[in-house]
Formats: C-alpha cells, structure tokens, sequence
C-alpha cells in the first residue's frame, strides 16, 4: 500500500460521511458540493478526485445506505425475527427522530422526496433500498406463516407495504409536528393492525 | 354558490376533470368575494397545452358558465388526446380576456386583473412546489411558468417565503373549502375510502413522478424553514380534523368501535396516505401505494360496528 493511500480512503469516507448527514439534515437539492467539501473539512481537488460530482456522492451515499442495510449495521436493525422486534423497527425510527430533535424525517425518505423527474438514478438507487426493506419485512411475515403464526387472510406483502409507508408518512409528519406524538399514533394503529394477523401462541407451534 | 362548484366539478372522473377542479378553485378562492365577483364583462380563457400544442376555449362568465366551460374544455382536450396519446401531458391555464365592455377606468376590472395576476403567480408556484419542491424552485422559473414578470413577483410577494406561504395559505383554504383536489370532507366509509384513492388518482396524473403537494412541501422543510413548517402543520392539523369530525360522527352514531381512537385513526391515515405516495413516487408504480391503502382500510374496517 502506498503512502497517501489510506489518507486518500480517509477523505473519501469524510466526504460520504459529511454528504450523507447533510442530505438527511436537508435533503439533495439544498446541499451544495461546496458544503460537501466544507462539512468534510476536505478540498476542492480532493472532492473531485474521488467523485465526479455531487450526483455521484448520492449514488455513493445511497450505496453505503444499501450496504449497511444488508450487513445489518444500521442503527434500525431491519432483520426481524419477532413481533417485538418489528415493533422496535417502528420505534427505533422514532427515537432516531427524537435524537435529532424532531427536525429531521427518515434519512431515506428525505432523499427520496426530493427526487425529481431530472434525478432518475437516485429515484432508481431509493426504489433499490425501499424494495429491499419491504423484502425484509416481508420475510419475517412470510416465516410466521410458515411457523403457523400468521392468520390466513394475511397478504405479507402489502403487510411490509404498510410498514414502510405509515413509518415513512409517520416520521415525516413528526417532523412536520415537531413531535413525536402524531408519529406514535400512526405507528400504534399500524402495529395494532398487523398483530392483528398474528394467530394466538395456543396455535402457533412456536413461542413468539 | 362556492360549494356547488366545487361538487359539481368532483363527480366527475378523468384527469382532465381533475384540472378542470383545479379552476374551479382557483374561481372559489379569487377573492374574498367569490365568483360573483368576477365582472360578467371578463371572457375567461382556458388555454390546453398538451407537448408543444396549444388549444383555447373561451367562454364568458355567465349563469352557464362552469357547464360550459368543463363541456368544451373536455371535448377539446379529448380531441388532442386522440391524436397525441393519452399520456400526453397537459396544462390548463385560466387567464381573464377583456372584452369591449370593461374600460381602463373600470376600477372593478383592474381589480379583478390584480386578483388573476397574483392567483396566476401563486398556482404556477404550488404547481413548481409539488413538482420540485421548494428549493430546486427559483424565483426565475415561477415568472416563466406564470408568464409575469420580476416587477410583478415582487409587487404582489415580499420574498419566496411570503410566496410560499401564499401557497400553503391558496391549499389551506382548499382543504376548508372542499376545493383541494382530493375531498377531506369524509362523510362516509366509502368516501374515507375515495379520499384516499383519489390520492393515488393524483399521482397517476402525473404519472407517478409526484408524491402528495403538501409532503412534498413538508419533507423539504428544514430547521431554517420555521414558518414553512407551521403552515404545513396546520395543513395537516386541516386535513386531520376532517377526518376526525368523520370518526367522532361514526362513534357518536354507535357505528365505531368503542376501543377506537377517533385521532389515532385520523393520523393513521394521513401518515399511511403520506408514505404511500411516497412509495408510489419511488417505484413510478401505483402498487406499493394501493397494497398500503389496501392494508390501511382493512385495518379502519375492522372497527365498524
């Protein structure tokens, strides 16, 4: 390994790691690459050796966004083995939200309002990561009916459809309210739907 | 007067009823006064824009006026539709066409124009807002979408905050006036169930490339945008109550489940409404957003009494 190697590797995680906290403070559209390079604390060169532009660091950021999802080091933990664990899915988004003083929606969801009819990669890299979480979510309710916990009338994908959509408007009119009560209203209701399907333990053959 | 426009223009189906209904708004909320105030002396000029192609209906302000109005603005859409496609996009633009009878000195007439000129501004802006939202907006593009000019802008508007602020109070006053594109006055399970199928009509108008107007808004709100986020708030707040007057009703008639709580719900199906459109925005696909409404009503149903 050469000399400025792992410094260059520290720059480029900088830049990601600067661009992605200023898209979720305020989206895509109102970061700057000049903002980029400021948060980052590096320089004009170093911004454009690494990326091509601030389209590419979206495209990066979302990458990592993909990433961390399926090595599961997100700080949501999105592989749900458990109905208290998708309850923690719903709340830990809220207590994320509480971390920033309810000033900010979901770090995806931002981006993805944003997107115009001009962004057609960050709509397509969005469309990547909401079909994976809905996957997901969808693979804890499809193994609860195989485990004979899930009624028969359930439809596990418009299930995880709705949990990500309640937990998306959710954050968004928290932010909105600047309040964590509309967003925990919404997320009961849904919680209290989807446990709905949830066949009692007596006929389940498994402890939920 | 103004309530019956508005009906009239929400029986209908097809997305050019849905542009026409956006006129009809733009009429109930003219002025304080209404539509009557609309000088009889004024022709009123829907230009369709579809690609390149324009086409102009022209009517006078008559007791007639709406029928007619919606009748050849729908024929003439009809007619470029056929031979441009159905997904062609279009726009309609209602603009006042002096005619002889109202003067320069006509004070009434000038006021009115003065009402056009800033309505005209504040709806290329909503409709530049739901678009692109907020900051992707320059003030640049609301002069040409609107077709006035910087002078005008700045004469009718402080800043782009008063602008935008304009543009929530033109949705607000849609959402308590039952002009909004989609009918928050919820009256019944079946009508609960069009507000939100009517959402995703929208979206299928713009060919799933926009979510709702107001979250869009709303999403691009940051900690610098206080008065931004208030009047999203109380869009929200708006649309919430209208929906809550529907589940107090219903519990009240001994229709709703006791156990139910009448705001949860009403937030339930907002925020579900929100991320739906959302979704739909994302994968370009009506889909996601129907499973989730699918889900959501299931969810509202199992409360029925």
């Amino acid at each position: 390994m050469s000399r400025h190697e792992p410094a260059d590797e520290g720059a480029r995680h900088r830049i990601l790691r600067a661009a992605a906290d200023l898209f979720y403070r305020q989206g895509v559209h109102r970061t700057t690459s000049q903002d980029i390079i400021s948060a980052s604390g590096t320089s004009k060169g170093s911004f454009y050796h690494h990326f091509k532009g601030k389209e590419a660091v979206v495209h990066e950021v979302l990458k990592t966004h993909i990433r961390e999802i399926e090595d599961g080091t997100r700080p949501v933990n999105f592989d749900i083995d458990s109905w208290s664990e998708l309850e923690g899915w719903f709340y830990r988004h809220i207590e994320l939200q509480k971390m920033f003083n309810m000033a900010r929606g979901c770090p995806l969801g931002t981006i993805g309002n944003d997107v115009t009819e001009a962004d057609e990669q960050t709509r397509q890299d969005i469309d990547r990561i909401f079909a994976l979480v809905t996957k997901k979510l969808q693979f804890f309710f499809v193994r609860e009916r195989q485990r004979g916990g899930l009624s028969n009338d359930a439809d596990e994908e418009a299930m995880a459809t709705l949990c990500l959509a309640t937990i998306q408007g959710a954050l968004l009119l928290g932010k909105v309210a600047r309040n964590c009560r509309p967003a925990e209203l919404a997320v009961n209701e849904a919680l209290r739907h989807l446990k709905s399907y949830a066949l009692p333990p007596g006929r389940a053959d498994h402890n939920i | 007067m103004l309530p019956n426009l508005a009906r009239r223009t929400q029986s209908g189906t097809g997305a050019f009823l849905i542009a026409l209904a956006d006129i009809c708004r733009i009429l109930a909320l003219n002025s304080r006064t209404g539509v009557d105030a609309l000088d009889a002396s004024f022709r009123y000029v829907v230009r369709i824009t579809t690609g390149t192609r324009s086409e102009s209906v022209e009517v006078t302000k008559d007791v007639n006026f709406m029928q007619r109005l919606r009748t050849s603005a729908s024929q003439r859409l009809r007619s470029m539709w056929r031979t441009r496609g159905v997904d062609a996009r279009f726009s309609v633009v209602l603009q006042p066409r002096m005619t002889e009878k109202s003067g320069r000195g006509d004070m009434r007439g000038r006021d009115v124009r003065r009402e056009h000129t800033r309505l005209r501004i504040i709806r290329a802006a909503a409709n530049l807002f739901h678009k692109q939202g907020i900051h992707v907006t320059s003030p640049d593009d609301i002069i040409e979408a609107s077709g006035t000019g910087k002078g005008q802008l700045y004469h009718y508007f402080r800043n782009k905050e008063a602008l935008v602020h304009e543009v929530m109070q033109f949705h607000l006053n849609a959402i308590e006036n039952d002009t909004f594109p989609v009918n928050c006055n919820v009256d019944s399970w079946e009508s609960l169930e069009s507000w939100f199928n009517r959402h995703i009509e929208l979206l299928k108008m713009f060919e799933m490339t926009r979510s709702c107007p107001i979250g869009t808004i709303g999403n691009d709100v940051t900690e610098k945008d206080e008065l931004i986020r208030q009047d999203v708030c109380l869009i929200f707040e708006a649309m919430k109550r209208k929906l809550l007057m529907f589940f107090l009703r219903e519990k009240a008639a001994g229709r709703l489940s006791s156990d139910a709580s009448e705001e949860a719900l009403a937030t339930f199906c907002i925020s579900t409404m929100q991320g739906a459109t959302l979704l739909g925005k994302i994968a370009r696909s009506s889909r996601p957003a129907e499973l989730a409404v699918k889900e959501a009503m299931a969810h509202l149903g199992r409360y029925i009494v």
